[in-house]
């Protein structure tokens, strides 16, 4: 059956994070424990990805290890280096790497950018985070880990530097940027990129991506995104969100973001096979990790949680506005839990999507949520969180991609370049 | 056998970052022809440059061929940490073949240091048993001309980590009056070789081939290097307590 023509297709992402979503994922049996060391595993990703159709292969990150690996190994390697073997063994894909603000100087990353931009052929994408946390923060020259209003100043006035970058390599002139914390100039001979690597231009500058969820990360997003991942677990709030953001844009006069929200899935081709594949991976992850991540999430103690109360409630009394964690994801999966009026132990089990949207079913119950997610607007496409990789990935290629090409949701073969082709996509 | 080294300069490096833009075909063709050319590839200038990226350029040729890549860093550009995380990870990707150069000794000591903050043997990656790794062995390096300390995200391989070249611009990179050439007394902890990069012949497309069948070969296998030996100081990164602990 054809696709109608005037049909929305889905821009669809995953986003890998090395062994996968689930903190049982280095773990999945029959897998190598060390897979993401090696290059073949992110060619094997790569080869996986083009062929199930997506658009893109996203890698989250923070810089530096935040975390004790002897718990929960994640988000080891660095982006760049890992994506660059993802465009190189492929075709149409997009790599989209994330990097902080926090962590680097304008000028410096946008001729990184633009190199990995070049070097892709205007396959590559930048997913703005402003984060620095663990020992990198001292690394990083600051004395304690800066707060989000200072963390979003800076990302502001980063992205700005970095587009006034960019478009003076493109028109050849001067690069001048005034501003608080990275103003400069430099004349047009000493911008340091070669001729050869401007002609690429626009196709090579990288498509902005944003995934904060908080009033500031959401202000950043309607001014200088081209796409965000977004936290989104209820339809309804999602579609206000989405909304929400494109009304900003447009008040700015400019094409409003591709909507792409996180979603953490497990298919099987029945509900119930679904369910025992999800527990495979999922009751292989430390023990009480869920609890105490939920915990950290909320800054709420643990100890103190009455796993069968009503989420809400609890949330309610228990939780204070911490600094340092994420806005976005706490406000969805606290919606989650009071649209679906679950206990705390219920909405724990959800909380193995992080912050993200769990689906842990069919491929065909898949499809109707993204159709009807894509129709009504609350999303342009998802980015995709496998529990554990290249597992899930291969199931979802095998399996889910099928299913939406069957239902026209899938683009045909990509013409343009990534970034070009996600610019046009936008609404 | 003799190793042949040439260096890629910022223009020839602009032009295959427009050939790799191409067809997977036309980078399969690239990497052939680069297997070909010489056992290490040394990527840009010591200077800044107006060449891509050198540790975006390694990242992709380092998939394209086999051959060993010498990046090029530049002090007071990219972080330190940044570049060591993305040498350990291509390093950990790619067998080991990258090395970095810099002008800078001081620079390649820090760089040398962090590579150390998380040694391989300590990943045990034992499944059934559910211990990943060994934490107490990951380290914040502690030295007192750096306060970079890591830990890195990704292990790496304590006796073959990348080898650090100390180069001098060299006569006729740009054309200027020589600088002083570096001499063994430059050489402080984290330096490996010594390398005047402007008596290293260029690499031009259509060069003379030799046979590019060979094997991958670790950096410091081609370079002539023995296995490297830890030497920084550190504390223990992760001492039971704090949020890092819990998720």
């Amino acid at each position: 059956m054809g696709r109608p023509t005037d049909r929305r297709t889905l821009v669809l992402g995953a986003n890998v994070y090395d062994y996968g979503t689930d903190a049982g994922a280095w773990r999945a049996p029959g897998e190598d424990p060390l897979r993401p060391f090696r290059a073949e595993f992110w060619r094997d990703t790569a080869r996986t990805a083009e062929r199930a159709g997506l658009d893109a292969v996203f890698l989250a990150d923070t810089p530096g290890l935040s975390s004790n690996p002897a718990i929960r190994p994640m988000r080891q390697l660095e982006p760049l280096a890992a994506l660059a073997v993802v465009a190189a063994e492929t075709e149409h894909l997009g790599a989209i790497a994330t990097v902080s603000t926090s962590t680097t100087d304008p000028v410096e990353l946008s001729r990184r950018l633009l190199s990995f931009g070049a070097f892709s052929g205007g396959r590559f994408g930048w997913n703005v985070v402003t984060g620095v946390t663990g020992p990198a923060v001292a690394d990083f020259g600051f004395t304690a880990p800066p707060g989000r209003d200072d963390r979003y100043a800076r990302a502001e006035e980063f992205v700005d530097a970095v587009a006034a970058f960019l478009a003076a390599v493109r028109d050849d002139t001067d690069y001048r940027h005034d501003g608080p914390l990275f103003a400069a100039r430099i004349p047009r001979d000493r911008l340091g990129v070669d001729p050869a690597v401007r002609a690429l231009l626009p196709d090579a500058a990288p498509l902005v991506v944003q995934a904060g969820g908080s009033p500031r990360g959401r202000a950043l997003a309607a001014r200088s995104a081209e796409a965000v991942f977004a936290a989104e677990t209820v339809h309804a709030g999602a579609l206000a969100n989405a909304e929400d953001l494109r009304r900003r844009a447009a008040a700015l006069g400019r094409p409003a973001p591709l909507i792409l929200p996180g979603i953490h899935l497990v298919v099987g081709s029945t509900e119930a096979e679904a369910e025992e594949r999800f527990t495979l991976i999922h009751e292989r992850g430390p023990e009480g990790n869920l609890l105490r991540r939920f915990s950290a999430m909320f800054g709420i103690d643990g100890s103190r949680l009455d796993l069968d109360a009503p989420a809400e409630e609890e949330l309610a009394r228990l939780a204070t506005d911490p600094e340092a964690t994420p806005v976005g994801f706490r406000t969805a999966i606290a919606a989650y839990g009071a649209a679906g009026g679950l206990s705390v132990r219920q909405l724990l089990r959800y909380f193995a999507g992080f912050g993200h949207q769990l689906f842990v079913g069919t491929p065909e119950r898949l499809a109707d949520i993204m159709t009807e997610w894509l129709d009504s607007g609350a999303a342009d496409g998802f980015n995709l969180l496998f529990d554990t990789n290249p597992w899930g990935l291969r199931e979802f290629a095998d399996h889910v991609t099928p299913v939406l090409r069957a239902r026209g949701l899938l683009a045909d073969a990509p013409g343009a370049p990534f970034a070009r082709r996600m610019r046009e996509a936008r609404r | 056998m003799t190793t042949t080294i040439l260096r890629i300069d910022d223009g020839e490096l602009a032009s295959l970052a427009v050939d790799a833009s191409g067809p997977v075909s036309a980078r399969r063709a690239l990497g052939a022809e680069l297997d070909a050319a010489a056992d290490v590839l040394v990527l840009g200038a010591a200077d800044g440059g107006t060449g891509p990226d050198r540790t975006a350029a390694a990242g992709f040729l380092l998939a394209l061929t086999r051959r060993v890549v010498v990046v090029p860093v530049v002090g007071g550009q990219q972080h330190p940490i940044n570049v060591a995380r993305a040498v350990a990870t291509l390093a950990l990707l790619h067998d080991r073949r990258i090395g970095v150069a810099a002008q800078d000794p001081a620079l390649l000591g820090v760089l040398a240091r962090l590579w150390e903050s998380w040694p391989l043997d300590s990943v045990v990656a034992d499944v059934e048993a559910g211990v990943y790794v060994d934490a107490s062995r990951i380290r914040r390096i502690v030295h007192p001309s750096s306060p970079i300390g890591g830990p890195l995200t990704v292990p790496v391989a304590a006796d073959d980590t990348p080898p650090t070249l100390l180069v001098s611009p060299g006569r006729g990179a740009g054309g200027g009056p020589a600088a002083a050439e570096p001499t063994a007394a430059d050489a402080g902890d984290g330096v490996e070789l010594v390398l005047d990069l402007g008596s290293i012949p260029l690499w031009r497309r259509g060069r003379p081939a030799r046979d590019g069948s060979g094997p991958a070969r670790s950096a410091r296998r081609v370079l002539g290097l023995g296995a490297s030996v830890p030497v920084a100081e550190g504390v223990p990164a992760f001492d039971g307590a704090g949020s890092a602990e819990q998720v």
